[in-house]
């Protein structure tokens, strides 16, 4: 799933104006109906359905249950009813969707013994999803434990992103042919310069080390590109994506020690 | 329950239950290959210098094209196991975009005729079973090099091995999934087909948690003895193998070796350990042939006293005490989940004598 992205990643006004976010914030103050803006949403929406259903379970609710309500998270949202749910003044996607979240699910609980779930329709497909784009998040079990919802929520919020960046890397790797290049190189994405050896990755890879110095460089200038471009996807200014980063960093960073 | 049960968190559950090392950033939070989350956000904040050299550019300067990561139709994505005899990818099949798995022999193989010859077995066997519970095979092919592979369902959910631990104080959903796992061997069994290999890791999740039995490897036709299976050395895993099959070749294994091990997988699930310990695999199997296997309730007092006995039943030393068939073990599993009396009888050490 690509982002309609530059192929630098880099900002411009111009460009921010068609980014999803943006256009789903334009057409909900203007009350217009848009396809446009449905499509951004829904696109928006298949990228970070775990950070909802990961929430949904935090807040004790059996996976069949969360499954339901992430389900019906999103046809709600897709209804247009985002935005009403939530703070109607501007926010990042991210801090929208959490608060329409913990109000949707106030919602819900007040109804649950009116109302039946599900209704047989699916937003998220799961074992497609899964299977095409498979998260490998690693966290240790005692943090996972004392972690709140919210907290859980950004976690997952962050590495949807970031594997969500890496998988466009390593599809626009494959797409050139360059499949085996990104498999060997992508572990060193974040690597000091002198934890990586390039004499082996120079035998694995077949050329020689300055090629793989010039190839690790631009591996990385491309992932930060990419990874810029899905932030930009979720937020309304070019000035937010460094702040989003941050703010994620931050989050993360609560408990290091 | 599958990986989702981890808080919806990832799919992959067995990283969940280990202690990361914490990276130099302080950050305790990993993706694929082990990435630092923090590491790879941080990446992404805008740098003063940008790039005076495009991506493009640079790989058509420098060429490093795959030529080994093609498999006939497919295109492989990632190595997600190994074993043996063969390595299995996570390989996009090229015209469909369809996600599948991939088992091919190691090329080191390539010189064992015996060896591609069970390969081959393996995946004609497979290939000719349909059933909910067992992971399906999409096509057998050889690739360029003349090694056979074949393409399966790809399941999100990982296997057994990993997710077990998410079992512990929840038979009921222990039983739930082993009774499935029953019935798909049951259903194995009536096409002629034995696992031989029934263990953790050769259970599957898909993405609801459903199981699918994988690997039919072992299988070896009931109604015919070829020189491949006379040939062939010790198969199973130690710990999960019945006692009758662990003594080699010679001796005929009938389909109650799978009931064995089924009961041996319930048994960890249940109490979070296997039935036999040992300090190396001979000991494992010794200790199997040689002494009856612990019950349940002794490793964890406040399980059901019918689920005691229904592993003990799966357990038994001598194949004739244990449930006959698959399928009568998969009844007993129902019926407990049902609140109904299950038809197995503790065996009293006095009969056991």
């Amino acid at each position: 799933m690509k982002g309609s992205a530059n192929t630098d990643g880099e900002t411009s006004p111009s460009r921010f104006a068609t980014t999803r976010w943006s256009v789903v914030l334009s057409c909900a103050k203007s009350k217009a109906a848009n396809d446009t803006a449905r499509k951004a949403l829904a696109e928006l929406c298949r990228i970070y359905w775990r950070p909802v259903f990961a929430f949904i379970c935090r807040r004790g609710y059996s996976v069949a249950d969360a499954q339901d309500l992430t389900q019906d998270f999103f046809l709600m949202v897709l209804e247009g009813n985002l935005l009403s749910l939530a703070d109607p003044r501007r926010g990042r996607f991210r801090s929208l969707v959490l608060k329409a979240l913990q109000n949707f699910l106030i919602d819900k609980h007040d109804r649950q013994k009116t109302q039946k779930r599900g209704g047989g329709m699916q937003f998220v497909s799961w074992n497609d999803w899964m299977a095409e784009a498979p998260s490998q998040l690693s966290i240790p079990a005692t943090t996972l434990a004392s972690w709140p919802a919210d907290k859980i929520f950004d976690l997952r919020w962050a590495a949807t992103m970031v594997e969500q960046a890496l998988r466009r890397l390593a599809e626009e790797c494959e797409s050139r042919g360059r499949r085996r290049m990104f498999s060997v190189l992508s572990k060193y994405l974040t690597a000091d310069r002198l934890d990586v050896s390039y004499a082996d990755l120079s035998a694995s890879l077949g050329v020689p080390e300055n090629s793989v110095k010039r190839l690790l460089h631009h591996l990385r200038e491309r992932y930060r590109a990419i990874l810029r471009d899905e932030v930009s996807q979720t937020v309304e200014t070019p000035g937010e994506v460094d702040d989003e980063i941050r703010y994620l960093c931050a989050a993360l960073a609560t408990d290091a020690r | 329950m599958t990986s989702m049960s981890f808080c919806g968190l990832t799919d992959s559950p067995a990283s969940i239950e280990n202690e990361s090392a914490r990276c130099r950033c302080g950050s305790i939070a990993r993706v694929s290959c082990g990435l630092c989350l923090s590491c790879l956000l941080q990446r992404g904040l805008r740098q003063e210098k940008p790039p005076t050299e495009s991506f493009e550019a640079a790989l058509a300067e420098i060429d490093v094209r795959d030529t080994d990561w093609q498999l006939g139709n497919y295109q492989i994505l990632e190595e997600i196991g190994r074993g043996g005899m063969g390595v299995i990818y996570r390989a996009r099949q090229r015209h469909s975009r369809r996600i599948v798995a991939l088992k091919r022999v190691l090329s080191y193989h390539a010189d064992s005729h015996e060896t591609l010859a069970r390969f081959q077995r393996e995946a004609e066997a497979a290939a000719s079973l349909d059933h909910p519970n067992i992971l399906p095979i999409y096509e057998v092919g050889l690739s360029e090099d003349g090694l056979p592979f074949f393409s399966m369902k790809f399941a999100p959910g990982g296997s057994l091995l990993h997710a077990r631990t998410a079992f512990r104080n929840e038979p009921r959903k222990a039983v739930r999934l082993l009774a499935k796992v029953a019935r798909g061997v049951e259903y194995a069994h009536s096409q002629g087909i034995l696992h031989r290999d029934l263990k953790p890791g050769n259970i599957l999740l898909d993405g609801r948690g459903e199981p699918l039995v994988s690997d039919f490897g072992l299988a070896k036709w009931l109604d015919t003895t070829t020189d491949l299976t006379r040939t062939l050395t010790i198969f199973g895993t130690p710990g999960y193998i019945a006692p009758e099959q662990a003594q080699g070749p010679a001796v005929s294994v009938l389909r109650t070796v799978d009931v064995y091990s089924l009961g041996a997988i319930l048994f960890e699930l249940l109490t979070g350990r296997p039935p036999f310990f040992g300090e190396h695999a001979i000991a494992v199997m010794r200790n199997a042939a040689e002494q009856p296997a612990p019950k349940l309730r002794s490793i964890v007092p406040g399980l059901d006293r019918d689920l005691e006995t229904i592993c003990a039943r799966c357990l038994e030393g001598e194949p004739e005490w244990r449930y006959r068939s698959a399928s009568a073990l998969a009844e007993d599993l129902e019926r407990w989940l049902e609140g109904r009396p299950i038809v197995a009888r503790p065996v009293s050490p006095m009969v056991r004598c």
